[in-house]
């Protein structure tokens, strides 16, 4: 009978050191000001806009030593299904809430922008530099296969003066759901109707026997393989990744680079309040990249915890002031601030029993 | 061994013919061949994960929470907490569900309750954990209206208890009549023969079925990521959202940094290392327990 002891010896010691991980916790560092510290948050959805959450949670930790905000880039779609479901303190979507999802929400809310960020179209070609001119109509032929050869007049007559090999064109698109094939399907629905692609995040928008990869990471890694390659990333990924990029012809018939500025300029079209069908694609400002994206924050406007609403409302004006500066770090784009300071203005809407809230003063 | 002398005997005097050898040969080769090919995938996937990742393992890797993308450093301290907190809170919910059930299926339970009771756990060990998830996400997520580590042990618990049950129950019936009959001939009452009798005498393999369970639970993600969501803080209270480190491995392999690549590979080595010496402990014990019992 020694056995039976030691197991359940073993088993209590299991048990004990579950119960010590719990134990040494970490208590939040205690300021030394006496102002508001703040209070955990939780936020989930888009995946986009993940790095640049991360980055404003991890910096804003220092403004208020205890607001820990967690957001989990769970998925757009996700981010709108816990905030109906009133799970999460916050959440966050590449597309604007769609008509049915609106009919869903049983209390009022605020939605506002936080961010942009543009869809860059990469490729790989041997003996060709950075820059490459397409318009909406070429690049809706390459990924429809009308124009297979980087050489093609399409191309070419776009490009004058550049030397085209005539490599065979390999596309690479998205394989799973995701917010950056509807940006970039959207816009070329917009700008080539007749090529029959309709806008969706779903693959099954491009036509079958394209060559399929996983996440931004997997197109990248597909076009940087292949000579003759050419693909669709969010632009934070096409930096990172060192990829070439084309520049996009815009509605005034002008070049653009997708760049941080030229981002920043296409959101200053966005109007207030965000409905269905707001979007930022080929804004008509001058210098603006065409396929240029935002992400909006979905808040109750009725909270009902006042040290949850207090850090709420810091946080994202924080965000949208401050914060907007450190957008660059990750190769996002900050709002112009005439959209910021109307994104401020929904957050001002935000009230906790009926009291409005207003930004902690030492920020 | 008076019947194996007898067939050994004349193959001993009649010379074996070549072909006979030659087939048995074969047949042994194969037989290492695909024993060797069954280890292998268990071998390649340790080696590939430790080389990925062993670059990550760092004091700060166990010892700090994520820095901000696109920064060096940070690590999953929170990942580690959390995923202590969860299974371990899991632990202590399904172990009594679990032995409970396996002592009222192999003791008490005769006819209908007992066949629909072992029928139940036999369903829940086939249901596909993100149900759990998704089940524990509706009842209690969106009850009390936020994610929680709790929720994430309740998922887990309904993945861990029919295991602990069925297996527990296995042992249990391996305990010999004899050593009931002895304590009730002693005098003993029932339950008195039970918890001081056959739970001990189980007690290895239980502690096993117990271990497999863990095991389990270590290495779950769909259900977590539906009900404790994943904190980018250490999070000590368990009603609020809690990592874990299948959470961490899942979100990292997506990301578009290399170096959370590294990390989430860093956090697969640490999970391996601990379900691997759950099972080595498990097994070590079975096989005492076998040994004894049989």
């Amino acid at each position: 009978m020694h056995a039976p002891k030691k197991s359940s010896a073993l088993l209590a010691a299991a048990l004990a050191l579950a119960v010590m991980a719990a134990a040494c916790s970490k208590s939040p560092n205690s300021g030394t000001s006496d102002s508001f510290k703040g209070v955990g948050l939780t936020g989930a959805g888009s995946t986009f806009a993940q790095p640049m959450y991360a980055e404003w949670a991890s910096s804003f930790h220092k403004v208020e030593t205890g607001a820990a905000v967690n957001y989990q880039g769970v998925g757009s779609g996700g981010g709108v299904q816990q905030f109906t479901s009133k799970t999460v303190d916050f959440g966050a979507t590449d597309v604007p809430l769609q008509t049915d999802e609106i009919a869903a929400v049983k209390s009022p809310w605020v939605e506002f922008p936080s961010c942009l960020g543009g869809v860059a179209v990469v490729y790989t070609v041997e003996g060709l530099q950075t820059g490459l001119k397409l318009d909406g109509p070429t690049i809706a032929d390459i990924f429809t296969q009308k124009v297979k050869s980087w050489s093609d007049p399409e191309i070419a007559n776009q490009n004058p003066g550049v030397t085209l090999p005539g490599t065979p064109i390999t596309p690479v698109v998205r394989a799973e759901d995701s917010g950056t094939t509807a940006v970039f399907s959207g816009w070329l629905q917009k700008e080539a109707p007749s090529s029959g692609i309709q806008k969706s995040k779903s693959s099954t928008t491009w036509p079958s026997g394209l060559q399929k990869a996983n996440g931004n990471a997997g197109v990248a890694a597909g076009v940087k393989q292949d000579n003759g390659g050419i693909g669709y990333v969010s632009y934070d990924f096409a930096v990172t990744a060192g990829l070439s990029t084309a520049q996009i012809k815009a509605p005034d018939g002008s070049y653009v680079s997708p760049s941080i500025q030229s981002i920043t300029a296409a959101g200053g079209g966005l109007s207030f309040p965000i409905s269905p069908d707001t979007n930022i694609l080929d804004s008509s400002a001058a210098g603006a990249y065409p396929i240029a994206s935002t992400t909006y924050v979905l808040i109750y406007k009725g909270q009902t915890k006042q040290d949850v609403a207090q850090t709420l409302v810091d946080f994202w004006h924080w965000a949208l002031t401050k914060g907007q500066s450190e957008t660059n770090a990750v190769n996002y784009a900050p709002l112009p601030s005439s959209v910021a300071q109307g994104a401020l203005a929904q957050l001002a809407q935000v009230t906790v029993n009926g009291k409005q809230v207003t930004p902690s003063a030492d920020e | 061994m008076i019947a194996a002398g007898a067939m050994a005997r004349p193959l001993s005097r009649t010379r074996v013919s070549a072909v006979r050898r030659a087939k048995n040969r074969a047949f042994t080769a194969a037989l290492w061949a695909c024993g060797f090919l069954a280890v292998l995938p268990l071998v390649f996937i340790a080696a590939y994960v430790i080389a990925r990742g062993v670059t990550a393992l760092n004091l700060s890797f166990f010892t700090q929470t994520p820095q901000p993308p696109g920064l060096p450093g940070g690590g999953i301290e929170q990942s580690f907490i959390g995923t202590g907190i969860i299974v371990g809170m899991a632990t202590l919910l399904s172990v009594p569900i679990g032995i409970l059930t396996a002592v009222y299926l192999s003791e008490y339970g005769r006819g209908r309750l007992a066949a629909t009771v072992r029928f139940v756990a036999e369903v829940l060990l086939s249901t596909p954990s993100i149900v759990a998830g998704a089940f524990i996400w509706s009842l209690v997520v969106v009850t009390l209206g936020h994610f929680s580590a709790i929720a994430g042990s309740l998922a887990l618990t309904v993945l861990m208890w029919p295991i602990i049950a069925r297996a527990t129950e296995e042992i249990l019936r391996l305990v010999p009549q004899e050593v009931r009959e002895g304590g009730l001939a002693l005098g003993l009452p029932r339950w008195k023969v039970i918890l001081r009798l056959v739970v001990p005498t189980a007690g290895a393999g239980i502690f096993t079925a117990v271990m497999l369970a863990v095991a389990r639970g270590l290495g779950e993600t769909a259900p977590i990521l539906l009900t404790a969501l994943g904190n980018d803080f250490v999070n000590t209270n368990p009603g609020q959202p809690t990592d874990a480190v299948t959470l961490r491995i899942y979100n990292y392999a997506q990301s578009a940094f290399p170096g959370l690549h590294t990390i989430a590979w860093g956090g697969a080595i640490t999970l391996l290392a601990a379900v691997l010496l759950l099972s080595i402990t498990a097994r070590v014990l079975s096989s005492r327990q076998q040994s004894r019992v049989g």
